[in-house]
């Protein structure tokens, strides 16, 4: 076949989510990849301006399902730095123990998305039944699987009863064994190792270049994380092991996240064991004083980054959030070249990618001389009654 | 009078039973045995017993689409000529006795041709959609037809060799005279399976269809009744697939040992026997797309190149050896 | 590095005659944690009137309306509660200082007529500074 470019997404079965790759292929082989974001915008970075900072937290949580407690974290973080807030030890416990939990579904995730792409999906099956139990956890613990609502400004709104430690740590044990056994069986067996070892390489050095974050950096042998370098909540206090690999292939970044799932699970057992006791929240106003914050926290998928500027009234004048999948972009188009198109999918779900952490501003280029005007929900109502009053109801039958 | 009954027995065979009417359900119930299997696999629950039913129904009353730039010639005809060549296939597998409801020295390689039909109909139907994914999905259609047919046809031949026959009836009553001979088909078996696997293009080597690469490959433009056209031939290929290898390599509807008692009882134990059989081969597919993850297209062809080949020219030798001593005999 | 060949096999075959993981709703329904955020239950009669319900709430799914003093000298509310902007946080149930609402486990509020997602009510009562505590949830 000569050369072509294919569009992979906005709709694509392997990416539901919007987003385009125009890859160029010379038969089966990629020469050259390029990338369209920014398909959803939703002015949520404006929408943050007019609502209160305590309002705003249920926004931020709203950003992304699957990390949810990593947006309301890192926003509440710099709200109390900017506050002056002590939270108590035990709040940052039980926001910890969360953060860990939902690493740990988000982990099990991914492998169940790896899977589903390479054609596995009994993978994604069991992955996606065994996520349940930290789900139920979650559940038990702040009331919802998915947006929990657990943290607030100047600690946590739920509490942690004394007869729920037995059943996280009864759940953390068997999700400790499931891991174990994904681990042992997704990196041995053949089929998989066929399709992952080698593939998506990225060397340390591009990666670098690229400023990878998370297990996608991690697994090209750069040792980022914001919960050893600068960390947050409880973590100084949790004895736990930075997870490395220099194998730079898509291998890599499978063996990183099932051992960060093992290191969550050996975190939250840590956590609750040493649960300090005491006020779960301090108390706080709604004034918030002046000044700006850059909050850093170590989401499931890398690094993400709020910045916080208050102008001393109930609303924050400035809300930016730059979260972990955004960063990792460059890197998956540097990695597609030179690989299959069979790999497409593989390569890009290997950086976890999240759509919703990418679109935050909608760029509109008013210089080559095209009009451009904003359709309102009326205007187009009218128009899509006009259309339909035209061509007809039915899809056009030749 | 003897002329009529023989042609309304001749369609009675290929509409009715073995033909159309047989195949269509059970094709329809591989099909649920299949997803209900690999349903149970993953611990779900799986399809009721008339999902495959109920889709093919919908799927024929959903809207038709052709492509505007597609061969509109090529795109209606080639789901009717890959389900006919399937059909005709199976009047040469037996399937309540030995013999099939037609055969002749080197039927084999008949069914074999015909089985490679709804290959080529893909790629055409693929190329013709002028649809990117689904021409992509074509060339890998053919590019893995050249993988899996050679062990297929090896694996297939076998038999044959041992048997000093190219009829599958032929065959069969040599396999009823002497069974023990199937021992020495273990490794033309398993290739046959593997290779039927590919053939069938089923995970893991699913490459020409890759939902998540390819959205679907060649069948990408398909909609309405074309679509169900094909996806029934993809069912009834199964089907006959499955009872090509198990009158090869299982015995086919004969029992060992034979149970004694009047005729009919026979044939209809042998249906018993052969429905059972095919669905142990249908077991064995499913149990392979369960448990691994595909493969590329390259990976494919090393695999078929670098294994299954050598493998099957291994048993060749390994039948000529006990064919020239004379054991088995 | 190790490899094996179809290591899943176990396991598959293992589950074909364990039962199934689905749950299949709307049959069979999961048990829900006492801390569940579904719709919300008002105690009309002990709410004070102090509005930081809808000052605190996100998706503007509360309104409290004022409607005037009533004869004994107390003010009339009414309360629109509209199920189809709350996003179940329970924000205003934390910062309710009278306990006035309280969430149900009550999650299947699909409806097919718009106007079922405005919950209204009126009642009478005396107003009273705004103050706020910090609650804990036991
Ligand atoms: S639960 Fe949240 S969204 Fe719903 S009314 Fe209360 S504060 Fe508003
Ligand atoms: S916060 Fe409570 S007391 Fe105040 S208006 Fe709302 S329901 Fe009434």
């Amino acid at each position: 076949m000569p050369k072509v470019t294919i569009p992979v997404g906005p709709q694509h079965p392997a990416l539901k989510e919007p987003i385009n790759f125009m890859v160029s292929v010379d038969g089966e082989t990629i020469v050259d990849a390029d990338m369209n974001l920014a398909y959803s915008h939703r002015g949520i970075e404006k929408l943050a301006e007019s609502k209160t900072y305590l309002q705003n937290i249920y926004l931020v949580e709203r950003i992304c399902g699957i990390c949810s407690h990593t947006h309301t974290t890192c926003f509440v973080q710099g709200v109390e730095e900017l506050m002056g807030i002590e939270v108590p030890e035990r709040g940052l416990y039980i926001r910890t123990l969360v953060a860990e939990l939902e690493r740990i579904h988000s982990h099990l995730l991914w492998t169940g998305v790896a899977g589903h792409e390479i054609g596995f999906d009994t993978l994604f099956m069991y992955t996606w039944r065994d996520r349940e139990l930290a789900l139920d956890l979650l559940e038990m613990i702040t009331g919802n699987r998915v947006n929990y609502g657990i943290n607030t400004i100047g600690g946590v709104r739920r509490n942690i009863k004394a007869g729920m430690k037995d059943q996280i740590l009864k759940h953390i044990g068997k999700l400790e064994e499931r891991v174990q056994y994904y681990t042992d069986m997704a990196t041995t067996e053949s089929t998989v190792l066929l399709r992952a070892e080698g593939v998506g390489h990225l060397p340390e050095n591009e990666a670098r270049k690229f400023c990878a974050v998370g297990p996608t950096a991690r697994a090209s042998n750069i040792p980022t994380d914001v919960r050893k370098e600068d960390p947050y909540a409880a973590y100084e206090e949790l004895d736990f092991e930075l997870i490395t690999s220099d194998s730079c292939d898509i291998l890599g970044r499978l063996i990183v996240r099932m051992q960060e799932m093992v290191e969550s699970c050996k975190m939250a057992r840590q956590l609750i064991e040493n649960l300090p006791s005491g006020p779960i929240r301090a108390p706080m106003s709604r004034e918030v004083p002046a000044g700006e914050v850059v909050s850093r926290y170590e989401a499931p998928r890398g690094e993400c980054l709020y910045y916080v500027k208050s102008n001393g009234t109930f609303y924050p004048e400035r809300l930016k959030v730059r979260a972990s999948t955004y960063a990792n972009w460059p890197a998956v188009v540097y990695s597609l070249k030179g690989y299959y198109i069979a790999d497409i999918p593989l390569i890009i779900a290997a950086i976890d990618p999240c759509m919703s952490c990418t679109s935050r501003v909608a760029i509109l280029d008013t210089k080559d001389g095209n009009e451009r005007k904003v359709l309102d929900m009326d205007y187009l109502r009218t128009y899509g009654i006009k259309w339909y009053k035209e061509h007809g109801r039915g899809v056009r039958r030749r | 009078m003897s002329e009529i009954v023989n042609i309304l027995l001749a369609v009675l065979y290929l509409l009715v039973f073995p033909g159309f009417l047989f195949l269509f359900f059970y094709g329809l119930f591989c099909e649920y045995f299949d997803r209900k299997l690999y349903a149970r696999m993953q611990n779900r629950v799986g399809p009721p017993l008339f999902q495959p039913f109920a889709d093919f129904v919908k799927l024929l009353a959903k809207e038709d689409i052709i492509p505007e730039k597609a061969d509109k010639g090529m795109f209606s005809i080639v789901p009717l000529f890959a389900f006919a060549g399937v059909l005709t296939a199976i009047l040469y597998i037996p399937i309540w006795r030995t013999d099939a409801v037609l055969s002749f020295e080197g039927d084999l390689v008949v069914v074999l041709f015909l089985l490679t039909i709804p290959s080529f109909a893909l790629f055409f139907a693929g190329w013709h959609s002028t649809n990117l994914f689904s021409q992509i999905g074509a060339v890998r259609t053919v590019t893995q037809l050249f993988g899996y047919e050679i062990p297929f046809f090896f694996a297939c031949l076998a038999p044959a060799l041992i048997m000093g026959t190219w009829s599958i009836s032929g065959i069969l009553s040599q396999t009823v005279i002497r069974p023990e001979v199937l021992i020495l088909l273990i490794l033309a078996f398993i290739i046959a399976v593997i290779s039927l696997q590919a053939k069938l293009e089923r995970v893991p080597f699913d490459a020409p269809e890759a939902e998540t690469e390819i959205a679907g490959g060649s069948l990408v433009e398909y909609t309405g009744r074309r679509l169900a056209i094909f996806r029934l031939m993809f069912n009834i290929k199964m089907v006959i697939c499955a009872a090509l290898i198990t009158a090869l390599f299982l015995g086919g509807p004969v029992l060992f040992p034979a149970v004694p008692g009047p005729e009919f009882i026979g044939y209809l134990l042998g249906f018993v026997v052969f429905l059972l059989k095919t669905l142990f081969v249908v077991f064995l597919l499913t149990m392979m797309r369960t448990v691994f993850a595909r493969v590329r297209i390259d990976q494919l062809l090393k695999f078929c190149y670098g294994w299954l080949i050598p493998l099957s020219i291994v048993q060749f030798l390994l039948l000529i050896l006990v064919r020239s001593m004379g054991w088995f005999a | 590095m190790v490899r094996t060949i179809g290591s899943m096999f176990p396991e598959a075959f293992r589950h074909l005659w364990k039962k199934r993981a689905t749950v299949l709703y709307p049959f069979e329904k999961l048990e829900l944690t006492y801390r569940y955020r579904g719709k919300l239950e008002f105690f009309d009669e002990r709410c004070k009137g102090c509005k930081v319900c809808e000052e605190d709430c996100p998706s503007f799914a509360m309104e409290i309306k004022d409607e005037g003093k009533e004869q004994d000298g107390k003010t009339k509310f009414r309360r629109i509660y509209h199920t189809d902007r709350c996003l179940f946080c329970g924000q205003c149930a934390e910062s309710c200082m009278s306990e006035s609402i309280i969430l149900t486990k009550e999650f299947e509020l699909a409806e097919s007529d718009k106007e079922k997602f405005t919950i209204e009510s009126t009642y009478s009562t005396e107003i009273i500074a705004k103050e706020r505590e910090v609650k804990e949830d036991g």
